[in-house]
């Protein structure tokens, strides 16, 4: 096989050596990224990117549903997650599947054992899981037939070690921020869910509540946003109005500016 | 489909006995009953291999403004898909078979959008970078350098080409290896990979003759 010359090499081991990600990309994509699995984005509905996940998974010889696909895409195509996830949360009427899967109750329990949480769940999907497959061996009409959903495994709440490359000395991820995005995270899934089950008023008190300030102010603009359906589904027009404006005066361009202008029938 | 499943023996007790303690990454593991093998969980899989996600989701042609969502992506399939890993195939080159596709589908959305944007245009900029490592103004500026020049080239060579150059010469993966992670012949992974470092060299030989160009010009 003929073998690169020196410049070249040269060129790639500059390359490689030089673009090994800091311990605040591994931070922000963590926190990013337990916060996804929180609120289900792993599993709820979106559509756009739907086929990256059915074509990565394809590729990693994996059966997919298209329904399966979904669930990155809200988070995905909106460039900032939490953004997304709010977009999963509060935009989008039908996607109830989202409660079925991780619920962030399994991952803030530090006492349930991961071994536990994984074995007990496929043995209430065992006959619907599809069959695993090899890295290149599933053919596309499987992956459209396959329709479930794997157990997914426990993310721990444990302290995530961090390298900074090429140093092996070990940070330690903040800890408090992961647990304040997680609660921040729940709050607004539980938000979520009691307006899906038209309680806009329960939903309307986790959103008021003094102790989802105090817990964070990583999702506020989601939570203002939450907090406008609430009230147009109170009937609270009015104040749905004022809170509508001063959200789109303080985010004019918040990717959730669209749903909380057409919160309430006059908010255009 | 066939209907047999699989399923995740309990592992050693100890050493879940206490999940939020760490545990050793070798130690925080599954067996997979159908091949006995060690699965680790998935939050060790995040850790272990996160650099390894990150740098290739850049340099497969993410750019540098898309590569938190794409590398998230990368680990929400992986989330989504630990249970289902057979291990029959090593858990990097799984890992890898999803960084090449969401990067793959990344580069095509970006095309059909930006048809004039190149990813190494946004690969590297230095003010977008934090970094604790220890190191002088000039020392990172040549470093984000080195990579910016990497990215550009690779940017000459097309997709496939691309790919293998990256798991062959960046990442020492074997021509077997990457066979196994893009579903390829190995016979048309070592061609591939030979055409890919002929692509490569002629790359480097036109960027130097670009220096070399714009050296004249500001020698006049």
């Amino acid at each position: 096989m003929s073998e690169l010359g020196p410049d070249a090499r040269e060129i790639l081991r500059k390359g490689r050596d030089g673009d090994h990600p800091s311990a605040a990309d591994r931070l922000r994509i963590h926190s990013s990224l337990m916060a996804a699995i929180a609120t289900g984005a792993a599993e709820a509905g979106a559509t756009e990117s739907s086929a990256t996940m059915a074509k990565a998974a394809d590729g990693a010889g994996l059966p997919v549903s298209v329904g399966a696909a979904k669930p990155i895409a809200g988070t995905l195509v909106g460039g900032v997650f939490a953004k997304g996830i709010f977009v999963l949360l509060v935009g989008a009427a039908g996607i109830g599947a989202m409660v079925a899967w991780p619920k962030a109750s399994a991952i803030q329990s530090p006492a349930l054992p991961q071994a536990v949480a994984i074995s007990a769940a496929p043995a209430s999907t065992a006959k619907e899981t599809p069959p695993p497959a090899t890295m290149t061996d599933v053919p596309r009409e499987d992956i459209a037939e396959s329709g479930t959903t794997p157990a997914p495994p426990v993310l721990q709440q444990k302290p995530l070690s961090v390298r900074t490359a090429p140093s092996a000395a070990p940070l330690h991820v903040n800890e408090e921020t992961a647990d304040s995005l997680i609660a921040e995270t729940q709050r607004l899934r539980d938000a979520h869910g009691a307006l899906q089950s038209g309680d806009p008023e329960k939903a309307l008190a986790l959103l008021s509540n003094q102790a989802a300030e105090d817990e964070g102010q990583k999702l506020r603009e989601e939570r203002a946003a939450a907090r406008v359906l609430a009230l147009c589904k109170l009937g609270r027009v009015d104040e749905a109005n004022a809170e509508a404006a001063a959200f789109l005066a303080q985010n004019p361009r918040s990717p959730l500016a669209a749903r909380v202008r057409k919160a309430c029938p006059t908010n255009r | 489909m066939t209907g047999h499943s699989k399923e995740y023996l309990a592992p050693v007790a100890s050493v879940h006995a206490s999940p939020m303690t760490s545990v050793p990454s070798d130690g925080n593991a599954l067996v997979c009953a159908q091949t006995l093998q060690l699965v680790p969980s998935f939050e060790v899989i995040y850790n272990e291999h996160f650099d390894l996600v990150f740098r290739n989701i850049r340099r497969l042609g993410v750019p540098e403004a898309l590569v938190d969502d794409a590398v998230q992506e990368v680990f929400l399939v992986v989330y989504r898909r630990l249970g289902q890993f057979e291990g029959r195939s090593s858990l990097k080159t799984w890992i890898f078979s999803i960084v090449t596709r969401v990067a793959s589908d990344h580069r095509r959305t970006i095309r059909r959008k930006s048809p004039h944007i190149r990813s190494a245009d946004t690969a590297v900029d230095a003010d977008d970078i934090a970094d604790e490592r220890a190191e002088g103004q000039h020392e990172r500026m040549e470093r984000l350098e080195g990579v910016r020049l990497l990215h550009r080239l690779l940017d000459e060579l097309d997709d496939d080409k691309r790919i293998v150059l990256v798991l062959a010469e960046l990442e020492a993966m074997t021509a077997p290896e990457i066979a196994d992670t893009l579903g390829e012949n190995i016979n048309t992974i070592y061609a591939r990979i030979r055409a890919a470092r002929r692509d490569f060299e002629q790359a480097v030989a036109r960027e130097r003759a670009r220096e070399r160009a714009r050296e004249r010009g500001r020698l006049r």
